[in-house]
C-alpha cells in the first residue's frame, strides 16, 4: 500500500512523510486534519514531498494486532527506505510507538499531534529526540457561550454521548464546564445507551432545549459510529437546536456549529511544522504559532432551518458551510465582472444598433434636407421668373410685332410699287435685329428655367451682369428704376454655377428694387458694381432706399426674415447659402449717402 | 397740309417698323423716343393723331396726357401698351384716348383707330380754326366796342346798354355799326355765333 509511491519517485530526491493516525480513516476529525497538514506541508517545498498515510485502527477490535502489524512493518522497512518525518496524531499513538516502535522508527524527526489529556505518553517519554508535540486543548466553554447566545430563552442543555474513551473524554470536557453555567442552565448528561434508545430518548427533549453532542463513536450495543453521523441523526429526530463541539461534522450535516475546535486549523499548523522541518530548521528553533484552533464554524442549512441566518450572535468572521450563495459568494466578483462585461456588451451592441439606425436616419434627412434646398432654390428662382416671365413675354413681344409690321411694309410697298432697294435692305437689317433680340430674350428665359445643376464652369461676371441687367430692366423700368452698371474690367472670370450667381444677383436686384418703392422717381437709382479687388471679384448692388432696418440688420441672412409684406425671407437666406457653396463672402452694408449695398465675392480665376 | 402720326415709343423696333407700315400707307409719321422729347418739338397747329406708349422712361404715356391737356392740345391719343396694364385704358379714354391697344396689335386696328383719330382732329381742327377766326375779328375791337358787345350779346338794348354804361344812347348806337362793320355781321344773332366762337360767352 506504500510501496507504490515510492517506485514513482525512486529516481528523484522525494521527500517521504508518513503519518500515522491512531484510529480508522473513517474518524472525521482525521480527514480534517489531513486536509489541513496536505494543504500547508508542501508549500515553499522544491522536492515533491510523498505523504504516505496509515491508520493504526485501535478500538476496532479487542487486541491492537493490526497497529502493530503496521508499526513492525515500518520498523523493518525503514532499512530500505528513507523517511524524511514521522507525524503522529493520537490520541493513543503514543502508547502503541512505546509499545512496537523500533529504535530506528524512534529516531525519525517526529510531529506528534495529541489531545492534551493528562498523563498522556511524551516524546520524551518514547525517548524520541527529534521531535515535536502538537498539543490541542479543548474549551468548550466558549463553545457552549456561543450557542447559548444563539438561543438565549433555552435554559436545559442535554449532552449526548456515546461509550468509547474518546466520547468519554469530550464528555468530561462537558461536565467540567458544568458548574460555569449554574444556575442559569442546567445540564443533563446522557450516556451509555444504544442508537435506538438515544433517538427515543432525544425525540422527547423539549423543543427549548439545547442539545450537545461532543462525542459518539460506539453505542451501548458496541455498534460503531461516526459522531457527524451521529449529530446527523439526532438533529434529524430533535426538535430543540444540536451542537457539535468540533469543526469534525459540521459540513456533513452534523449541527448547527458553533465556536468549535476545528481540526483542520489543528492540521494546517501541523503541516506548517512539518515543513520548517523538512526545510531543515532544528527542531528546537520552531516556534507554535498557535494554540488555539478554535473557529466559528456554521452549518449554514442548519442555521436558515433555525432562522438563525441573521442572528447578531453570529460573528461576521464565521465560516459557512452549504452555503446556498456560497458559489455566488465565492465567484461574486468574477460573475459580477462577466455580467457587467455582458451587459456592457449588450449596451455597447445596442448603442452600435441604435447609431446606425440614427445614421441611416440622418442620411435620410440629409438627403431630404439638400432636396428640399435644391427645391427652395428652384423655387426661388421660379418665383422670381414669374414675376419676369410676364414683362420677358410682352418683352418678346415687341420685336415680334415689329417684324410684323415691317414685313407688312415691305408687302405695301411692293403693292404699290414704291419699294426702293436700300429701303428694302433697311427692312430686312430691321427684322433680322429684331429676330436675333427675340432670340436673345428666349434664351436668357430658358437658362433661368433650366433644372437644377450643381455644375460649375467658368462664368464671365461682367457678361452675368449685363445679361441680368437686361433680363430684369423691362421688369424694374415699370417702377422707373434705372440700373446703372459700372464695371472694373472687360472680362472677370470666376469658377461657378452661372445659375445660381445669376440667382443671388437677381434677389439682390430685387431687393434693392423693393427699397426703394417709395422713393421719389428721380431718386430711383439702382447700381450694379463689379470689382476686382486682389484676387477676389465683387459684385454689388445698392439702392438709394431708406437702407436696412436696426430690427432686421443682425439677422439679414437668416431666414424668415424679411421687411417685405409678401415675402418669405428665404431669398437672402439662400444667397448666403449658394456664395457660400462657392466658397465666397456675402454681406451688407449702409451706404453714407443714404441706401444700401449687397455684395458678394469671389475668388478669380487666373488665366 | 398732311394730318401727321405722331409715334412716341422707346423701343427703337417699334418705332421704325411702325414707321415703315404707316409711311408705306402713305402717312406722315414723327417719331420720339420719350415724352420729353416731343414735347420739346415746336407745336403742331395741324391735324394728325399721337401713337403714344404708355411705359416710357421718363414722363410716362398717362402723364404725358394729362400736360398735353392742360397745354390745351387737341391731339386725339392713340396709346399702345407692351404691358399688361389694361387696367389703365379706362382712365386714358375717360381722359380723351381714341383707343387702347396692346402690343402686338394688329395693323387693321391700328388703322382703324388712326382714321377715327384723324377725324376727331379735323373736326377739332375746324372747331379750332373757328374759335381762332372770332378771336382775331374780336381782337380788332376797341375795349370800349368789346365792353359794349359784352351787354349786347347778352340781348340787351342800346338803351339798356346805355344806361349800365352810363352813356348816351346814340354813343352805343354808334359802336354798334362800327362794330358789326368790324366783326363782319348784320344781326345781334350773328354777332352772339362769333362771340360764343370766341369764348366769350360759352
Amino acid at each position: 500500500m506504500f510501496l507504490i509511491p515510492l517506485k514513482t519517485y525512486s529516481q528523484e530526491k522525494v521527500r517521504n512523510v508518513v503519518i500515522i493516525f491512531s484510529y480508522s480513516s473513517t474518524l472525521p476529525a482525521y480527514e480534517n486534519i489531513l486536509t489541513g497538514i496536505k494543504s500547508t506541508i508542501r508549500e515553499n517545498i522544491d522536492e515533491p514531498v510523498n505523504i504516505i498515510s496509515e491508520y493504526l485502527d485501535i478500538g476496532r477490535s479487542d487486541n491492537d494486532d493490526y497497529a502493530r502489524l503496521i508499526i513492525n512493518m515500518y520498523n523493518s522497512k525503514l532499512k530500505e527506505f528513507n523517511i524524511d518525518l514521522l507525524i503522529t496524531v493520537g490520541p493513543g499513538i503514543n502508547d502503541l510507538l512505546l509499545k512496537y516502535g523500533s529504535s530506528e522508527l524512534k529516531a525519525l524527526k517526529t510531529v506528534n499531534c495529541d489531545a492534551d489529556i493528562p498523563g498522556r505518553i511524551t516524546l520524551r517519554d518514547l525517548k524520541i529526540r527529534y521531535g515535536i508535540e502538537l498539543l490541542t486543548n479543548f474549551k468548550v466553554v466558549n463553545t457552549l457561550k456561543e450557542a447559548f447566545a444563539l438561543f438565549p430563552d433555552y435554559k436545559d442543555v442535554f449532552v449526548i454521548s456515546g461509550v468509547s474513551s474518546l466520547d468519554s473524554y469530550f464528555g468530561s470536557l462537558l461536565r467540567q464546564t458544568e458548574n460555569e453555567f449554574e444556575p442559569l442552565h442546567h445540564f443533563k448528561f446522557i450516556s451509555g445507551l444504544t442508537m435506538d434508545s438515544t433517538i427515543s430518548f432525544v425525540r422527547t427533549i423539549p423543543a427549548n432545549s439545547i442539545v450537545v453532542v461532543p462525542g459518539f463513536l460506539l453505542d451501548a450495543a458496541k455498534i460503531p459510529f461516526s459522531t457527524p453521523e451521529v449529530l446527523d441523526i439526532i438533529s434529524r429526530n430533535s426538535r430543540a437546536p444540536v451542537f457539535p463541539i468540533t469543526d469534525a461534522a459540521v459540513n456533513k450535516k452534523g449541527g448547527i456549529g458553533g465556536y468549535l475546535f476545528s481540526y483542520n486549523s489543528f492540521g494546517k499548523e501541523a503541516g506548517r511544522i512539518s515543513r520548517e522541518i523538512l526545510n531543515g530548521k532544528q527542531i528546537n528553533d520552531i516556534i507554535l504559532n498557535r494554540n488555539n484552533f478554535y473557529e466559528h464554524i456554521y452549518d449554514w442549512n442548519e442555521l436558515k432551518r433555525w432562522h438563525l441566518t441573521d442572528s447578531k450572535a453570529i460573528p461576521s468572521n464565521s465560516i459557512f458551510y452549504n452555503r446556498d450563495d456560497s458559489f455566488f459568494e465565492l465567484y461574486k466578483w468574477y460573475i459580477l465582472g462577466v455580467f457587467l462585461f455582458i451587459l456592457s456588451q449588450t449596451f455597447l451592441i445596442l448603442y452600435l444598433f441604435r447609431l446606425n439606425k440614427r445614421q441611416k436616419e440622418i442620411n435620410l434627412k440629409m438627403e431630404e434636407t439638400e432636396s428640399m434646398y435644391r427645391e427652395l432654390i428652384r423655387t426661388d428662382r421660379l418665383s422670381k421668373m414669374s414675376t419676369l416671365t410676364a414683362s420677358l413675354s410682352h418683352e418678346l413681344f415687341q420685336p415680334l410685332a415689329a417684324i410684323r409690321y415691317t414685313a407688312e411694309a415691305g408687302k405695301l410697298f411692293i403693292d404699290s410699287d414704291k419699294l426702293e432697294m436700300s429701303k428694302a435692305y433697311q427692312m430686312f437689317e430691321n427684322i433680322l435685329e429684331d429676330d436675333i433680340r427675340a432670340t436673345k430674350i428666349i434664351t436668357s428665359v430658358k437658362s433661368l428655367m433650366k433644372t437644377d445643376s450643381q455644375e460649375k464652369e467658368n462664368v464671365d461676371l461682367n457678361a452675368l451682369i449685363s445679361e441680368t441687367a437686361t433680363l430684369i430692366s423691362t421688369d424694374v423700368k415699370k417702377d422707373k428704376i434705372k440700373i446703372k452698371v459700372a464695371c472694373d474690367a472687360d472680362k472677370i472670370i470666376v469658377f461657378g454655377n452661372k445659375i445660381q450667381l445669376q440667382q443671388v444677383l437677381m434677389n439682390f436686384i430685387r431687393n434693392a428694387a423693393a427699397a426703394m418703392e417709395k422713393n421719389d422717381p428721380e431718386n430711383k437709382i439702382l447700381g450694379i458694381t463689379l470689382k476686382v479687388i486682389k484676387d477676389e471679384a465683387i459684385v454689388s448692388v445698392r439702392d438709394s432706399g431708406p437702407g436696412i432696418d436696426a430690427s432686421v440688420r443682425e439677422k439679414l441672412f437668416k431666414p424668415f426674415v424679411s421687411t417685405k409684406k409678401d415675402g418669405f425671407g428665404i431669398g437672402l437666406t439662400l444667397c448666403k447659402s449658394l456664395i457660400e457653396s462657392h466658397n465666397g463672402k456675402i454681406w451688407a452694408e449702409d451706404l453714407p449717402e443714404g441706401g444700401t449695398m449687397f455684395s458678394f465675392s469671389l475668388k478669380m480665376v487666373r488665366n | 397740309m398732311n394730318p401727321i402720326v405722331f409715334i412716341i415709343d422707346d423701343d427703337i423696333s417699334i418705332r421704325r417698323s411702325l414707321t415703315f407700315l404707316l409711311t408705306a400707307r402713305d402717312f406722315t409719321v414723327e417719331t420720339f423716343s420719350s415724352s420729353e422729347e416731343f414735347l420739346e418739338r415746336e407745336k403742331h397747329d395741324g391735324t394728325g393723331c399721337l401713337i403714344l406708349d404708355i411705359n416710357l422712361e421718363g414722363k410716362s404715356g398717362m402723364e404725358l396726357q394729362d400736360e398735353l391737356i392742360v397745354l390745351g392740345s387737341h391731339l386725339p391719343i392713340i396709346f399702345i401698351t407692351s404691358q399688361g396694364n389694361l387696367h389703365l385704358s379706362v382712365e386714358t379714354i375717360r381722359k380723351g384716348a381714341i383707343n387702347f391697344l396692346q402690343k402686338p396689335f394688329e395693323e387693321e386696328e391700328l388703322l382703324n383707330s388712326i382714321r377715327e383719330a384723324f377725324q376727331l382732329s379735323e373736326s377739332f381742327k375746324a372747331e379750332h380754326d373757328k374759335s381762332r377766326s372770332a378771336k382775331s375779328l374780336i381782337d380788332t375791337l376797341t375795349k370800349r366796342e368789346t365792353e359794349i358787345l359784352k351787354f349786347l350779346i347778352t340781348g340787351m338794348l342800346n338803351k339798356q346798354t346805355a344806361a349800365e354804361l352810363n352813356i348816351a344812347e346814340h354813343t352805343v348806337q354808334l359802336h354798334k355799326l362800327s362794330i358789326c362793320k368790324k366783326l363782319g355781321v348784320k344781326s345781334i344773332p350773328e354777332m352772339i355765333t362769333i362771340s360764343r366762337n370766341a369764348g366769350l360767352i360759352p
